[in-house]
């Protein structure tokens, strides 16, 4: 039974003008091991094109559920929808690169603070620089030494050096340079100015040079009201702080609400695209930019609390220390679970993690015995019973060999494979299991119980 | 004798009697069809129509296209009420109707042919392809049985209501489910379709399990409790937290007796009563037989339980008992099965360390196999009544109304699998349960009171139940 839903942040009615189960065209589904109820798409024909063009922009950001027998065996959000009408296809999208509404700019500040202003000149023998139209009073330092320059020569070579003491008040045209910050050695870096002639220079503070600075981070509450925080941290070095601004105050005016873009054009017939993604995609909406080390349960409670829509479930105690490293390189909160997950623990076990019904994360350690066999192309339980294709979850061993005569080994895990994806197709009821470490699938038909007579 | 002969929707009638629509059926117009089989019937009939203009014409014409236009739109689901063929003899009080499933009319001659005189009456062939079955204008699903306490089993075949008969699913139009708990609303509703075609005797089928009829282990007590189904439940106290424990085993031997073992097979859907004196719980079930090592049972999903008043949870599906039913006794009758064996056991498992119990009162399995319906946020206030009706083009679509049936409450969520009344001799299993607590003495009746516009068709030929 397929449901179409309000949007995660505006309740869980069901929206009844949509009967979701009847126009949904091809729905399958996929559910991993790591991230749960994972993809899901299906396709929308036939209608009028006043209602396709409804559903096209009305139905981003909500929620689809699949339920069985009353119990919830899919759930996800509208991540993208492609429309194609009159040969023309339009997409709206969810993808953080498409959809954000709460913006940052990192950028590295070059950290200038004075250029040239006269004619400069090269003191080489005393190891000292001029410049007749600059005061060099406020870049003067002492041990360390604050500025440096770094001059551009006529030649394209570059030469630097720290800058020391004034040696021509009251004109202070004139700096005595240094090798060393600590200005005990007097000289240059760099190219040797002997014979060159300065083009231009720079003055730039040592402490704030390639430093990360954040402009700030921008949001719209209006669309974070509506379809809840997305994140988008932008890398931009040599700029400065207007620049960052401008750039992140961009990027929020123009992403910050899902918005039809035109793709392609061609003769496909009329027809809505739709693919939904699992909530577990929503843990990619926000960052982390801190560093932190504790133990690998402790870290998915951790980065789930930080998510927006997720809560922590059954979180298996996991003592193996993992350190999540998102200082000054701000991390997708999705891609440090999925770090500390694929690190298992001391004793090398797998873990399975992923979000499921209510909305709820499970950190859980994988089985270690097979609960399932393959009959004639049949997936069962230990019982005999052929599983219900929609309520079948991954991240099991699925025993590949019952006990073979020509293998002495009674241990079952050596003839069992880890599914670490299922994929569910409605409409022929099949179910793909997809392998650990096997590039090739198995596919499996089942049966419904309803109408199995 | 004068009959009635017509088409009518909803409150129009188009006449092929009277005169009155400017049609009128021929001497020996309509030789009625008849079916035993419930298919649909092509009825041909022959109308005249008498007109000395075109446009008056016309427009007797504009009407026969009226009807069979909203057919069309009542078999697309776009029209909510069906045109009906009705006919009623002499000396009935009641006429007959049969939906129209389509029609179709064209000329049965000229009237610029033939006699002068007769040159403004032209005939006109009619053909209706109508529902194999007639029923009466207006029936009712009987004044349903009020059932208390969490379960309700409802046999259609009684209660006033007429059998179903014939080989043909007969389908539920407007069927209606009532509160009749004072002051509380009733907002979950699991319904089991169960025949006694292929499930045997309906009587010996155990709609509840008693958990203090199982076997406890450690971790589990009896006590006796006035708001529990059958006035006990099974108390489980864990030895610690985080640690999964078995509190009973209750077999299919401790419910019911060996000769109604056959009547309790099939596929079910389990739910589980229970409540927690406090913090969080997780229950499962382990599905198996007598002498299964603990981790070769079936196990159910893990389901937390969080309330603190008795609530209804899901605990998954699984299959009573074997697979394959033949496999035990392939010669021994089924006196002596060994299907006596089959269990379930009750798992549990405390979430953080606190020290809190969970009661366990009785597993309600809910027939699935041939059809089943579940129902959340049916918002039921006292007397008012959750309605699920299927249209034409086989959408279902449930509402609730309040009791004067002048508003719609709220739009329940409802998974209908095959759900329509069942074939033959048969009966619905149902849960009930309120939103935020679930009690003993809550009442529901299904088919409400009254008379209603419900029908449902009877696959009989040309009588109606009434």
């Amino acid at each position: 039974m397929l449901t179409l839903r309000q949007r995660p942040l505006n309740g869980d009615a069901r929206i009844y003008t949509v009967d979701l189960d009847t126009i949904a065209q091809g729905w399958q589904r996929s559910t991993r091991a790591v991230g749960g109820y994972y993809s899901a798409g299906f396709n929308v024909n036939g209608i009028s094109s006043v209602l396709m063009r409804d559903y096209f922009y009305n139905w981003i950001g909500r929620v689809v559920r699949e339920e069985t027998a009353g119990v919830t065996t899919w759930e996800g959000i509208v991540y993208k929808l492609s429309l194609i009408q009159d040969g023309v296809e339009h997409i709206i999208s969810m993808e953080p690169d498409k959809f954000h509404n709460a913006v940052d700019v990192y950028y590295t500040d070059s950290a200038v603070v004075d250029a040239n202003v006269g004619a400069m000149a090269y003191l080489v023998a005393q190891d000292r620089f001029q410049d007749t139209g600059q005061d060099f009073t406020p870049w003067a330092g002492t041990d360390p030494a604050p500025y440096r320059i770094q001059i551009n020569n006529t030649n394209d070579t570059v030469t630097t050096a720290y800058i020391g003491h004034i040696t021509s008040a009251p004109a202070n045209d004139t700096v005595a340079v240094y090798t060393n910050r600590g200005l005990t050695s007097q000289g240059w870096t760099g190219v040797d100015p002997a014979g060159l002639t300065a083009a231009n220079y720079q003055i730039i503070e040592v402490d704030a040079e390639n430093q990360r600075i954040s402009a700030g981070l921008a949001e719209d509450a209006n669309s974070q009201a509506e379809y809840g925080e997305s994140q988008y941290f932008v890398t931009q070095s040599g700029a400065d702080s207007t620049a960052a601004e401008a750039l992140r105050d961009r990027h929020l005016a123009e992403f910050a609400y899902p918005r039809a873009r035109m793709v392609n054009q061609g003769d496909a017939e009329n027809t809505l695209v739709v693919t939904c993604a699992g909530l577990w995609f929503t843990s990619f909406w926000r960052y982390w930019t801190h560093s932190e080390t504790g133990t690998a349960s402790e870290l998915i409670t951790s980065l789930t609390g930080d998510t927006e829509f997720l809560t922590a479930g059954r979180i298996d105690t996991n003592t193996l220390d993992v350190t999540c490293a998102a200082y000054d390189i701000p991390q997708r909160i999705g891609d440090l679970l999925e770090r500390v997950v694929s690190q298992g623990d001391a004793s090398g076990n797998l873990y399975n993690c992923g979000v499921y019904e209510n909305r709820v994360l499970h950190y859980e350690q994988a089985p270690t015995t097979a609960a399932y066999y393959l009959d004639n192309g049949v997936l069962k339980n230990l019982g005999g019973q052929p599983v219900i294709p929609q309520m079948i979850k991954p991240g099991f061993l699925v025993a590949t060999d019952l006990g073979s005569v020509l293998n002495p080994l009674a241990n079952t895990q050596s003839q069992a494979t880890y599914v670490e994806q299922v994929e569910y197709f409605r409409d022929s009821g099949e179910l793909l299991l997809s392998l650990i470490d096997d590039s090739g699938s198995i596919i499996t038909l089942q049966q419904q119980i309803a109408g199995n007579r | 004798m004068a009959i009635t002969c017509a088409l009518t929707h909803d409150i129009d009638s188009l006449s092929f009697q009277d005169g009155s629509s400017g049609l009128q059926l021929a001497k020996n117009g309509w030789l009625p069809g008849v079916t035993v089989s419930g298919e649909p019937v092509v009825e041909v009939l022959r109308l005249e129509v008498t007109e000395s203009d075109t446009d008056s014409l016309a427009a007797v014409l504009q009407d026969l296209e009226l009807f069979s236009n909203r057919a069309r739109q009542y078999m697309s689901g776009i029209e909510k009420d069906p045109v009906l063929f009705i006919t009623k003899m002499d000396n009935e009080t009641g006429g007959h109707g049969a939906v129209v499933l389509s029609m179709e009319y064209s000329y049965g001659a000229s009237w610029f042919d033939g006699v002068a005189s007769e040159s403004n009456t032209i005939p006109i062939n009619v053909t209706i392809k109508r529902t194999g079955g007639w029923q009466g204008n207006v029936h009712y699903m009987a004044a349903g049985s009020t059932d208390t306490g969490i379960v309700i089993r409802y046999d259609h075949t009684g209660g006033g209501a007429s059998p179903v008969e014939g080989t043909l699913p007969a389908r539920v139009n407007g069927f209606v489910v009532e509160n009749r708990t004072v002051g509380e609303t009733l907002d979950r509703l699991w319904i089991g379709l169960r025949s006694t075609e292929q499930h045997g005797d309906l009587s010996l089928f155990a709609q509840t399990w008693e958990l203090e009829d199982g076997t406890n282990t450690a971790r589990g007590g009896d006590h006796a409790d006035a708001t529990a189904s059958d006035g006990n439940r099974v108390r489980g106290t864990p030895s610690g937290a985080d640690t999964w424990e078995e509190v009973l085993t209750i077999t299919l031997s401790d419910v019911v007796a060996v000769a109604s073992y056959n009547a309790n097979l099939g596929w079910f859907l389990w739910l589980l009563r229970a409540k927690v004196s406090g913090g969080t719980f997780q229950v499962r079930l382990r599905w198996g037989y007598e002498g299964l090592a603990d981790d070769d049972h079936i196990m159910g999903p893990i389901q937390e339980v969080t309330n603190t008043s008795w609530d209804v949870i899901n605990c998954g599906i699984s299959h009573t008992t074997f697979l394959n039913e033949q496999m035990p006794d392939p010669v021994i009758p089924a006196a002596t099965s060994v299907y006596g064996s089959y269990h379930i056991q009750v798992w549990i498992k405390q979430v953080g360390a606190s020290d809190e119990t969970i009661d366990l009162d009785c597993l309600m399995p809910l027939p699935i196999d041939e059809g089943y319906l579940i129902v959340d946020n049916a918002n039921m206030d006292y007397e008012e009544e959750f309605v699920i009706a299927t249209n034409r083009a086989g959408i279902q679509q449930a509402v609730t109304y309040n009791s004067a049936i002048t508003d719609i409450v709220s739009y329940p969520d409802i998974e209908p699998v095959d759900f329509a009344l069942p074939i033959g001799q048969s009966n619905m299993f149902g849960v009930f349960a309120r939103a935020a607590e679930q009690d003993i003495t809550d009442s529901i009746r299904f088919g409400g009171t009254g008379t209603r516009s419900n029908s449902y068709e009877q696959w009989k030929s040309l009588r109606g139940a009434s």
